[in-house]
């Protein structure tokens, strides 16, 4: 199958694979997360739809933690939902992204990674605020090229759906979401065929409706909290599994494979390094196994 | 090993304090994190022990094996069975890693197997345990022991307060430990020298004397003569105690209290049979330890406290018996089941347990793995916390339906029924004819839950029917429960089995009609008399049925969503509100999250349906797409049309027609309510409540406004008034009231209405049923009397009814549908304040406290407030009195051109 090759950046990546394959959009802005908000808006407000036919509502909220709390509320409604964030915006978002979490709901978030301030503002890139989130009990899946945030936006979409744990998706502030690179565009039938729709019903399913009426969010005492919360554990040791599964059944589809952890390098390596984002370092580690090769040979 | 210092980690300090010996460590979180390799600590002390292996640093001759669980999580015990549980695991070949303890995880079988019965405790340390209720000053009373103890000899004392988290009728359990050497054993007891049960409901529902070490002394409150005792013990607690050898005290406290001039207050008298009988101290020097507390606690009050107090110490020393012990159990009773054997599985194996004390035995797969549970399971527990309850006399009732419509706990209900449906009616079973114009020929009941009442006397304080002939009597007065129980749980289970009356017959803008409308909140374990509950039941009789709850954090989402049992529930077709607490300072954004959901979701189905018009049929899809939902009978109209979509999608099997299967509910419609206190609306949550009025979408917002954050323990908001003493304005507020409903009307677009129910209900009614149907953002304000405010809550609608009359409350409806039509969108449903603010205030602690304390503050802050009011209520007046128009047509002027540069710019600015 052809597929378009569009010059885009990261930005733009994730907002493609998030508009089309949500319904409820809650945005807010912040450097250099804004642009995912701004083009999900933009596209809504040009009637294109998500790949089930329906144009997805995007919604302003008042802050990060009005965004996050807007698409909680969404999710726990049976909506598909998703947001948009980085930096101080994404702990502003933390306490319910705990709540998120602890009610096994899918959803993916995209963060243009971005430093949280210290002793002073950055609107730059590093780490630190998807870092903060560690605690929280969504599943991190970080990509590091514009082809990157595109591919892993449409498995973190697939995986969330079947493993039930919500995903984080983060890519560098800046040098991957405003990165212009030239890819490969994802067609609405590759989204269907991740998206199978008997996930979404299921998900529907689960829904609060008062057809069906349910409580969460409940108040729990000592006698059961720490039971309750073990129930989850399940979900986090099949997690792996089934992201591994979307990434290959992704693979068939499109050629470009991915792993939970992807080596670069020689085999009989007696040197690792291990980081997030390699890209930077692939350069170098062919560079220098290229010349080691040559001065063993 | 001891973290202290855990920020910044000193990995040369951490090696240097483990003994070189160490072959094996294991590190407790107390902390989970999902996902994580391992908990922080876990993760801290391996980084640091291979770190220091690795530079070759570390004193330890060898990497040691190391392991993480976790322990304790939300409070859970930790005790020294568990630690033992902790190092017997370590000897074990391949022992756990990232284990739990303290819990039986039969899901993912992380747990470590621990023998509940091993203990380390010195027995040289007394353990006392005390079954109270939160109103009856046992507590108190033992913060006092322990105090006595503590102060007056050589001992070491510790003392923990357990408290259920029921606001009405809460169970409080005192853990105290005595001994000559320093306590540290920093949980529960389980096994007491001493266990005292100071009400005596509790033998029957709460297995206490598991607790009870062998040999241990058993005080119990009977109120009844000694030899009656013995007998009127369910079986397992006579095993029990002949089983322990226990020596089994009894007291009347109650009847010892009225006797000595205490009325109901048994905390001195319990307090003493515990010195008494305990042999903590010697029993003389316990009395005069006693004296002298009480001297000091009630000296301020006057000799004539002290004496009461006194006599009362004396008095119980003369009414406590020892109770010889038959050698056999002889009781005819068991224990009472925690629910009924007709509730669902769920409550049965999972509720029931907590709901007995048993919770904590309870293993991992008994809970969902999601946090939904199911709703209506408050009528399972019967709390049977009120010794009196409302009796109806039919023959004087008028039938007015507002002892219903105030009921907190929805213990009180009407029902119109058709005689025939009478035949097998309970001999009591109280009918009247029905006086309804089209109902003649019905017959009328109001029945009371006996058993979930909680005597708030609010029913009693609202009925309008005074007797002709008898002097106080009325159509409801309060009457003792314990002899009518069984006949009227009888009458309460028939009068449920009858079918609820055709809600579309029913004029739902009438107090008197509301009253038969089924409530949907039901048994809550709010406070006896709340000014909260009785508008969230109305909420539930009028749109429950179709309604999705967001609940900010608080009060009310402590009675509305707190694990035993929960008081949302469904009607006869299975339908209810669906309830969620997310945060508290995110409700408002969470509940139209839900509202986009579901718009979302429902125009999709719209688009689904156009889409399959072939096959659905044209008409059904048309009249589906054009029908109105604004009455109970449209609504019930398009139910149907959605069952029969449903049928002719029956054999479809495209992906569109399963597409519209899963979304085709959203065609009916629902009712967003986004519910919280002050505290939330005013304060922590008001910049999302503020964006969500703003947005113009169809939510429904209810304010329980108390003016202080109620369910923290009264601390000031901004919703406090000024001069009101609240915790975090000791000194009184300063500063007035912040004007929430003024703030929202300004948008012009939002509905807002102020309200007050012990003022006028059927304003009340009128405002929910306005912002119900208004298409946009409304806010509903409603004025909640509340413990709080210092005085008794039997009172509240007097003191809602003089709030308004002063005022100090105005009532209004503000609804942008008239500025549509021409008119003031505004009107105002209070009078002209004509009465004092000061007659409001003198009832209300709140307000008193400062009087006493501080007058001249406290006569100026009533000065500045009279005249807060009376500038407020000049504004009122003028906004509702301006003249509106209806606006000319015009034509929208054209669209300004944006300037491309200057949008570029805008997307690369900074936050």
């Amino acid at each position: 199958m052809t597929r378009p090759k569009v010059t885009i950046d990261g930005n733009e990546a994730a907002a493609y694979v998030a508009h089309r394959t949500n319904e409820v959009i809650a945005i807010y802005p912040i450097t250099p997360s804004s642009n995912m908000g701004e083009w999900a808006d933009e596209w809504s407000a040009k009637g294109i739809p998500n790949i089930w036919g329906s144009v997805p509502d995007v919604i302003e909220m008042q802050s990060e933690g009005g965004a996050a709390g807007a698409l909680h509320g969404a999710l726990q409604a049976g909506a598909l939902g998703t947001t948009f964030t980085a930096s101080q915006g994404l702990l502003l978002m933390i306490p319910n992204m705990f709540k998120i979490a602890g009610e096994l709901t899918s959803t993916v978030m995209h963060v243009s990674a971005r430093t949280v301030a210290a002793h002073a503002l950055s609107i730059f890139g590093d780490h630190s605020d998807v870092m903060a989130c560690r605690s929280t009990g969504w599943a991190m899946l970080c990509s590091s090229s514009v082809q990157g945030v595109m591919d892993l936006a449409l498995i973190s979409q697939a995986t969330t759906i079947e493993a039930r744990v919500p995903i984080l998706h983060f890519f560098d502030g800046f040098r991957t979401s405003h990165e212009v690179a030239k890819v490969e565009q994802l067609t609405v039938d590759d989204m269907r065929a991740m998206l199978p729709e008997e996930s979404i019903h299921q998900l529907r399913r689960r829904a609060m409706t008062p057809d069906k009426p349910i409580l969460r969010g409940t108040a729990q005492n000592p006698d059961v909290f720490f039971q309750s919360r073990e129930r989850v554990n399940p979900f986090y040791s099949n997690f792996p599994a089934i992201l591994q599964a979307q990434m290959d059944k992704f693979a068939a589809l499109t050629g470009r494979q991915y792993h939970l952890f992807d080596y670069h390098g020689a085999p009989d390596a007696e040197r690792a390094l291990v980081m997030m984002n390699r890209y930077f370092a692939e350069e170098y580690v062919d560079y220098a196994t290229a010349r080691a090769r040559k001065l063993a040979s | 090993m001891k973290i202290r210092l855990f920020r910044p980690w000193s990995v040369e300090h951490f090696l240097a304090a483990l003994p070189v010996s160490v072959k094996q460590i294991v590190v407790l979180d107390r902390t989970k994190e999902p996902g994580a390799a391992g908990e922080p600590l876990y993760a801290d002390v391996l980084t640091a022990l291979t770190e220091g292996y690795l530079a070759g640093k570390s004193p330890l001759p060898a990497l040691p094996m190391v392991t993480g669980g976790r322990y304790g999580l939300s409070s859970k015990e930790f005790t020294p069975a568990m630690v033992k549980a902790v190092f017997d695991e370590l000897a074990k070949p391949n022992a756990k890693n990232s284990f739990t303890v303290g819990i039986q995880d039969d899901v993912t079988f992380t747990s470590l197997d621990y023998d509940p019965k091993f203990s380390t405790e010195d027995d040289h340390t007394h353990r006392a345990l005390f079954f109270g209720l939160g109103a009856d000053g046992t507590v108190g009373a033992n913060k006092n022991s322990i105090k006595i103890i503590g102060e007056d000899t050589d001992f070491y004392a510790q003392g923990y307060f357990v408290y259920d988290s029921k606001k009405s009728g809460a169970m409080t359990t005192s853990h105290l430990r005595f001994g000559p050497k320093p306590i540290r054993s920093s949980y529960l007891i389980s096994d007491a020298h001493f266990v005292a049960c100071h009400q005596f409901p509790f033998v029957e529902k709460i297995d206490m004397i598991s607790s009870l070490r062998q040999g241990g002394t058993f005080l119990l409150n009977a109120p009844m003569p000694k030899e009656q005792v013995w007998d009127n013990l369910p079986i397992e607690v006579q095993r029990q105690l002949i089983e322990k050898q226990a020596k089994v005290y009894v007291i009347d406290a109650y009847g010892v209290a009225r006797e000595a001039g205490m009325g109901v207050r048994i905390n001195t008298i319990m307090q003493t049979c515990f010195f008494a009988i305990s042999g903590v101290l010697p029993k003389d020097e316990a009395i005069a330890a006693i004296k002298k507390a009480i001297e000091k606690t009630y000296g301020k009050r006057g000799r004539i406290v002290v004496e009461k107090n006194f006599e009362a110490v004396d008095t119980a020393l003369a009414h406590l018996n020892l109770l010889e012990l038959p050698a056999e159990a002889t009781s005819t009773f068991s224990m009472r089941r925690s629910v009924p054997l007709a509730a669902p599985d769920f409550v049965q194996d999972v509720t029931a347990r907590m709901i007995e004390g048993k919770g904590d035995l309870l293993p991992v797969s008994a809970f969902p793995d999601d946090g939904s549970y199911p709703t209506g399971t408050a009528q399972w527990e019967k709390r049977n916390i009120s010794l009196e309850i409302p009796v109806w006399d039919e023959s004087i009732c008028i039938q007015c339906g507002k002892c219903v419509l105030v009921c907190p706990h929805a213990v009180i209900r009407g029902k119109l029924i058709h005689p025939s449906l009478l035949e097998n009616a309970p001999p009591a079973f109280k009918t009247a004819d029905a006086k309804w114009k089209d109902y003649k020929d019905l017959k009328y009941s109001l029945q009371v839950a006996p058993e979930d009442c909680t005597g708030c006397t609010l029913c009693v304080e609202v009925c309008p029917v005074k007797s002709k002939t008898e002097v106080k009597h009325k159509a409801l007065n309060m009457a003792p429960q314990p002899p009518i129980r069984e006949q009227e749980n009888r009458n309460w289970d028939y009068f449920l089995s009858l079918p609820e009356f055709d809600r579309n017959k029913l004029n739902p803008k009438l107090v008197k009609d509301i009253q038969i409308l089924q409530p949907l909140f039901e048994f809550s374990g709010a406070c006896t008399g709340c000014g909260e509950t009785p508008y969230v039941k109305l909420l539930t009789q009028l749109f429950g049925d179709r309604a999705l709850i967001a609940n900010a954090t608080g009060c009310s989402s402590i009675y509305g969503g707190n694990l035993p049992t929960t008081p949302y529930t469904t009607n006869a077709a299975g339908r209810g509100p669906t309830w969620s607490n997310s945060l508290f300072e995110d409700n408002a954004e969470f509940g139209l999250g839900m509202r986009l959901a579901i718009d979302k979701q429902h125009q999709y189905a719209k688009e689904l349906l156009e889409r399959l018009k072939d096959l659905i049929g044209e008409e059904l899809v048309a009249d589906t797409l054009a029908a109105p939902q604004s009455t109970e009978a449209e609504i019930q109209a398009q139910r149907v049309r959605v069952e029969q979509i449903r049928e002719r999608l029956t054999g479809a099997n495209s992906p569109l027609a399963r597409d519209l299967k899963a979304v085709i509910e959203h065609l009916v419609k629902k009712s967003v309510w986004i519910l919280g206190g002050d505290g939330w609306a005013y304060d922590i949550g008001y910049g999302g409540l503020d964006h969500v009025i703003a947005s113009g979408r169809n939510v429904n917002i209810l304010v329980m406004d108390t003016e202080v954050y109620s369910n923290t323990g009264g601390q000031c908001s901004k919703a406090t008034p000024r001069g009101a003493v609240a915790k975090f304005a000791a000194g009184g507020k300063p500063t007035g009231k912040k004007d929430l409903g003024l703030m929202a009307m300004d948008y012009g677009t939002v509905y807002v209405a102020q309200i007050a129910m012990g003022a006028n209900d059927s304003q009340t009614v009128k405002a929910f049923l306005e912002a119900e149907a208004y298409d946009g953002p409304s806010v509903i304000i409603a004025y909640s009397h509340c413990i709080a405010h210092g005085y008794d809550m039997s009172h509240g609608l007097d003191q809602q009814k003089l709030a308004v009359e002063t005022g100090y409350w105005p009532m209004y409806r503000y609804n942008p549908m008239l500025a549509e039509d021409g008119k003031n969108p505004l009107q105002l449903d209070s009078r002209d304040p004509k009465t004092p603010l000061r007659q409001f205030t003198q009832n209300e602690t709140r307000f008193t406290m400062l009087m006493r304390s501080n007058p001249e503050a406290a006569e100026a802050f009533l000065k500045g407030a009279q005249k807060d009011i009376e500038d407020r209520w000049k504004l009122y007046k003028h906004l509702a009195s301006m003249e509106y128009g209806v606006p000319a047509e015009e034509p929208p002027p054209e669209p300004t051109p944006s300037n491309p540069a200057e949008v570029a710019a805008r997307k690369n600015e900074v936050q």
